[in-house]
């Protein structure tokens, strides 16, 4: 059986714990705190560690989902779980207030998982706030950085569907990349 | 929920707290006392960062804590300890507050007397709690 590590990372507030909890088949392990940022993103609770799930994926393959906390002064578990990551996804809430510079600084944030092609962007609460649309999200995204081509989605984290096409998305693209990079190094030798 | 350290005396209380400890504790070199989600409230000592980062560590280390104890069904975690070769470090949560100290003893300070000493402060914060 094969188990891989996949990334849930994102801005506070964009649906990263609802994401792992309606992918997940096992109870979740969550690490909550109460807010003290009301003021900033309404909910009562935030991540402060990481949130943990688990997917199977046929019978052979276990997925294990990590839930990065948002904030930026938690970013050293960023840095300890990506060490472990085949892929990220990244959800941004279309509703924040800069929704195309966020995505460009997680790109940035993860930018080892970014530049081999392990990152897919979700994007929530398009519902709430249509713009940008995933139109400028690619081409912010192109504008920005020399991969071009992260798979880019619309979604609902609360539905299982939606989050599993995602990270199926996720797979394949990587499995592409992987196929492509030992194509190069074979015509190379 | 209401956010301690915004609240000027109540940061000034915490410091006094901390000064408290390290007086009782001579081997104590640092400590800060954060919101549950990983803000200061207070510090003593020198701390890299004014203590920022090593309040967001001392969140996230209490909430994952305090995971592995509700995966094994341990009750309540009352404090979480790291020895070095150069001493030890002491994390607890402050009774039923949204708050953690956490506190950095070397190795003049014994394991038993830096808990115990920490409790006190604990009991101490949460006393002069307004009723």
């Amino acid at each position: 059986m094969s188990e891989n590590v996949i990334l849930i990372a994102g801005p506070m507030g964009a649906g990263k714990t609802t994401a792992i909890r309606s992918l997940s088949d096992s109870e979740v392990v969550s690490t909550e705190a109460d807010n003290t940022e009301m003021d900033r993103v309404n909910k009562p609770t935030t991540t402060v560690a990481l949130d943990y799930g688990e997917i199977m994926l046929g019978d052979e393959d276990k997925i294990k989902l990590y839930g990065v906390p948002g904030q930026r002064r938690f970013d050293f578990m960023w840095r300890i779980l990506e060490k472990r990551a085949l892929g990220l996804i990244v959800l941004i809430n279309n509703d924040a207030e800069d929704p195309l510079g966020e995505v460009v600084y997680f790109m940035e944030q993860f930018s080892s998982i970014y530049q081999r092609g392990g990152m897919v962007v979700g994007v929530t609460r398009s519902d709430i706030k249509p713009e940008p649309t995933i139109g400028d999200y690619v081409i912010h995204m192109d504008e920005h950085g020399p991969h071009a081509g992260v798979p880019t989605f619309t979604v609902d984290p609360r539905s299982k569907d939606h989050m599993v096409m995602m990270l199926y998305s996720l797979l394949m693209n990587i499995e592409a990349n992987q196929g492509v990079q030992q194509d190069v190094r074979v015509s190379q030798g | 929920m209401f956010a301690y350290h915004k609240d000027e005396e109540f940061c000034s209380n915490c410091e006094i707290e901390l000064n408290s400890l390290a007086e009782r504790c001579k081997g104590m070199q640092a400590a800060a006392i954060v919101s549950s989600d990983g803000f200061v409230v207070s510090t003593f000592g020198r701390l890299k960062d004014g203590g920022n980062r090593l309040g967001s560590m001392t969140s996230s280390m209490q909430a994952l804590a305090e995971a592995v104890h509700e995966e094994l069904g341990m009750g309540d975690n009352e404090y979480i300890t790291f020895k070095s070769s150069d001493g030890n470090l002491v994390m607890s949560r402050v009774h039923d507050l949204p708050l953690v100290i956490t506190a950095l003893f070397n190795d003049r300070e014994t394991v038993g007397h830096a808990i115990f000493s920490v409790k006190q402060t604990v009991d101490q914060i949460c006393g002069g709690m307004p009723k």
